[in-house]
């Protein structure tokens, strides 16, 4: 299998509770820290009943790779090698380590060792061997350890004679009616399959077996009332009793793989429902909110949470709950030190562990590798400690949440390296554009007067009064284009600070009225604002610009004497505001292109100079600065509007 | 040498004081340069002029800083001189005590127009010594501070309470340019975001009744994102900002 996505190495150190774990951990460790790679303990819990000194085992062995830095997962199969193939298929583990031999034997399961198995399932993964320094296997078959491991329980034994005597009774009752004695044979049969499923353990279903076989001896065989018979019965004895304990043991298996279902289906049902919620999270409170809710909903105990912030602990977030009394009187400084070692550390601190067990909550660093992003507190003093069950739940959630903001942490630093990288290809086009643009009018402004400086006498009155209108114009030119450039510089970096004030729309019209091109005098210019008292929140200066370049952008594209109208109405919450003309219209398709950055229509002569298509650009980004939107359409027979939206600002008219 | 009112321009660009030189000598106005803050304090301490022309970018001295000084003891009109994408700038000379801005780019007649405009208040407080007159004149339009009446055109125009405080305020400061800030500080003492709204208005409905009643020629002028200011108006209507 490939290196996992961030290209470290990833050792999955195989939990269990042979003695000889500790040194295949402590290998494994070792290995880790060589190879600077991550280290995942992974635990596969199964239906066997585990006895007290096994459990301990499991948990002193997880706590100790706990300790050394692994990440602890535990996955639920009755199959070790399947459960773990199948986790390292999908974590993107590089390397197993295993102690020698820990596959379990037993008369219903492959007799293949774990390693081959492996070998077989996840072949891509490499697997290494601890050797063995003990002799004795602890997870043989013995039996000391199997009575050990069978509790002796006055109900079920209860039970056992109770089915026992039943299945004698229906046996006399078929005696009775002349039925032929091998169904009482099966009757006994489907007594100790009862007796598998209604009893906990083996114990009971091969006393349930033997005594099946002595008591139907003893009523239903000759000589009755006798354990003595004739031999051609043995045979039928020990076919009954190997057909006993065998479907009696398959029942078990069904019982304790039907518990193992509903256990799973919990589990992948709490977990998918994590993930969904994950998936709609859209930005990181959102995936934290998810986290704390569905810790808090699994395990039944309040959550809070602390978000980092830099490197420090953002402002806790709590989700308190009534069954555990929420945060009350809890020392709220302290707690909060805790947690700062707990994101320093990247370990989980705190109440039900090692270090800091006197504090109310049991602290845990949502993280991935050595990043964390964020700790969460539950509480764990005045409620039943969490079960392995439920703690393993939530680590696999807490697990996915790290991901979560792993992924969105990503997203973040992508988005924000490609915004840069766009505003730096526009910064690089618009520097190109200008320096061109700028050039042709300071060519003209320069080269007329110095026709005029030099050839004073010569030119005649007409003649001069043409190149001192051509450098009056083109110095105008310039000086809106370098005004148009400091908006864009106070837009375009992101940091856009608007001084929003209410402003009538009428007296925004006007200053822009003021501020027209020369040529704008040839067009017929007139207002039809609905209401003189109509007024948005503005930033008056930008709002102007927008007036100013829509006018201008209208006596640049229309012939002389055309008309054009500037109109304000209110529109509910917003107050449209247009210029529209009677000039050619925008050509066909391009209603949107006009807003690009650019953008200067489509005949485009080298000689023509009618702007570098930054006004309407402009417009667009103070527009929706603004919280509005700008569009322009197409008007019968001909002509263009430019409409732009602004939210409408209410006064209150109160004279006291 | 003309009896015309002395003009200091203080500009640090050479090719724009030499323009607004040039523009003070065809008009026949006298007047003095300065390159900078020091040199301006020098000649408005030295010649007294009568109006001074003041650009906010010097290289030595904060305008604004200037226009303190100086108003500790004269009340000689101020016009300053900046780019239009400098407002908060121009505000803060406004309300500092600066009378009115010219924006630049600026042309020479927009110049020669509000250097007018600041000479007719000259003139207007000059006459005006000697105590508040009771009845303010201003074209068509008087005010009968005694009666608490206005009138256009010998009309009375109907007022609310405000309108009629406003109208006073811009009557008592005409040539000058008011900023929305000290406006509200005026009438209504304190203010808060919501009144700058209510000002707008108020301000709108005045201008609407001055205008129904008395012509084209408006009385009051609006500058957006600035203030008002009250419009010295001779008759015959000689020009238009």
């Amino acid at each position: 299998m490939e290196k996992s996505k961030t290209g470290r190495e990833r050792i999955l150190v195989c939990i269990s509770a042979s003695p000889t774990n500790v040194d295949v951990i402590r290998r494994a460790v070792v290995l880790s820290n060589a190879m600077h790679a991550e280290l995942i303990a992974l635990y596969v819990e199964n239906s066997e009943t585990h006895d007290e000194a096994q459990a301990k085992a499991v948990h002193d062995h997880l706590g100790l790779a706990e300790r050394s830095g692994a990440l602890l997962t535990t996955v639920y199969g009755d199959d070790p090698a399947t459960a773990i193939a199948q986790y390292a298929r999908v974590s993107g583990i590089t390397k197993i380590v295993l102690g020698k031999s820990p596959g379990r034997r037993s008369l219903f399961s492959p007799k293949e060792t774990l390693m081959s198995r492996l070998n077989e399932l996840a072949p891509n993964v490499e697997i290494i061997i601890v050797p063995n320094q003990l002799t004795a296997d602890p997870t043989r078959f013995s039996l000391s350890r199997f009575l050990n491991r069978e509790r002796f329980s006055a109900t079920d034994l209860a039970k056992t004679a109770l089915i026992l005597a039943v299945c004698t009774g229906m046996g006399f009752v078929f005696k009775g009616v002349g039925l032929a004695i091998t169904n009482v044979v099966l009757v006994y049969i489907l007594g100790v399959m009862a007796v598998s499923l209604l009893t906990t353990g083996y114990l009971y279903s091969l006393l349930s077996s033997l005594l099946s076989v002595l008591v139907f001896n003893f009523f239903f065989t000759e000589p009755y009332l006798s354990l003595r018979s004739s031999p051609d019965y043995f045979a039928t004895f020990a076919v009954m009793f190997a057909v006993a304990l065998l479907s009696s043991s398959l029942t078990s298996r069904i019982k304790a793989q039907s518990i193992q279902t509903a256990n799973k289906a919990y589990q992948t049902e709490v977990l998918l429902s994590t993930s969904q919620l994950l998936q709609k999270a859209e930005d990181r409170e959102a995936i934290l909110a998810v986290l704390q809710n569905q810790l808090s909903r699994l395990l039944e105990h309040s959550v809070l949470l602390y978000p980092m912030n830099g490197d420090g602990l953002g402002e806790p977030v709590l989700h308190e709950i009534d069954q555990d009394g929420g945060f009350e009187g809890i020392d709220v400084q302290w707690e909060r030190a805790i947690s700062e070692w707990v994101a320093q550390n990247a370990v989980h601190a705190g109440r039900t562990t090692r270090t800091f067990s006197e504090a109310r909550c049991l602290y845990m660093a949502i993280r991935s590798g050595r990043k964390v992003w964020a700790v969460v507190g539950i509480r764990a003093d005045n409620a039943p400690p969490i079960d392995e069950y439920r703690k393993n739940l939530m680590i696999s959630i807490l697990d996915e949440g790290a991901l979560a903001l792993e992924k969105d942490h990503m997203t973040r630093e992508k988005q924000r390296v490609e915004e840069s990288a766009r505003q730096e290809a526009l910064r690089a086009n618009l520097l190109r554009s200008i320096s061109h643009d700028l050039r042709t009018p300071l060519t003209s402004i320069s080269g007329n007067a110095a026709l005029l400086m030099e050839n004073m006498g010569r030119l005649d009155e007409a003649h001069r009064q043409e190149l001192y209108t051509s450098i009056y114009d083109d110095a105008i030119w310039l000086n809106g284009l370098v005004e148009n450039l400091l908006m864009i510089t106070r837009t375009e970096n992101g940091t856009i600070a608007l001084h929003l004030q209410a402003e009538l729309v009428t007296e925004a019209v006007e200053e822009a009225l003021r501020h027209l091109d020369r040529n704008a005098s040839r067009r017929h210019i007139s207002t039809a604002i609905e209401d003189d008292l109509l007024m948005v929140r503005m930033d008056a200066a930008l709002i102007v610009q927008v007036l100013i370049n829509l006018l201008n952008n209208a006596v640049k594209y229309t012939p002389d004497g055309a008309h054009i109208v500037i109109g304000a109405r209110r529109a509910g919450e917003m107050a449209h505001i247009w210029v529209e003309d009677d000039g050619q219209g925008v050509p066909e398709g391009d209603e949107n292109k006009v807003f690009d950055m650019f953008y200067t229509g489509v005949k485009r002569s080298p000689d023509s100079r009618r702007g570098i298509g930054l006004g309407l650009a402009l417009c667009k980004s103070i527009v929706q600065a603004h919280g509005g939107e700008i569009r322009v359409e197409n008007l019968r027979p001909h002509g263009a509007r430019f409409v732009f939206t602004l939210p409408i600002a209410e006064v209150i008219e109160d004279e006291q | 040498m003309s009896n015309k009112p002395m003009i200091l321009v203080v500009e640090d660009d050479a090719a724009v004081r030499n323009l607004m030189a040039a523009t003070l000598d065809t008009q026949g106005y006298p007047y003095h340069l300065a390159r900078n803050g020091s040199e301006a304090l020098m000649e408005v301490t030295t010649h007294q002029p009568a109006v001074m022309l003041l650009d906010l970018g010097l290289p030595d001295m904060d305008g604004v800083d200037i226009i303190r000084k100086v108003r500790g003891w004269t009340t000689m009109p101020i016009i300053v001189i900046s780019a239009r994408s400098e407002d908060a700038d121009k505000v803060g000379a406004l309300d500092a005590g600066a009378d009115d801005y010219l924006t630049k780019p600026f042309s020479v007649d927009e110049m020669l127009a509000r250097l007018r405009v600041a000479l007719r208040r000259v003139h207007a407080d000059q006459q005006a010594q000697g105590g508040e007159s009771p009845v303010y004149e201003n074209g068509g339009l008087r005010i009968d501070y005694a009666a608490g009446c206005a009138y256009m055109a010998g009309n009375e125009i109907h007022l609310t309470p405000i309108e009629y405080k406003l109208l006073c305020l811009l009557a008592r400061n005409t040539g000058k340019v008011l900023t929305h800030n000290y406006i509200l500080k005026e009438i209504w003492g304190s203010y808060t975001a919501s009144d700058v709204g209510s000002l707008r208005v108020f301000m709108a409905m005045l201008r609407k009744k001055l205008q129904s009643d008395g012509g084209a020629q408006p009385y009051i002028q609006t500058h957006i994102g600035i203030g008002y200011r009250m419009l010295r108006i001779d008759r015959p209507p000689e020009e238009t900002q």
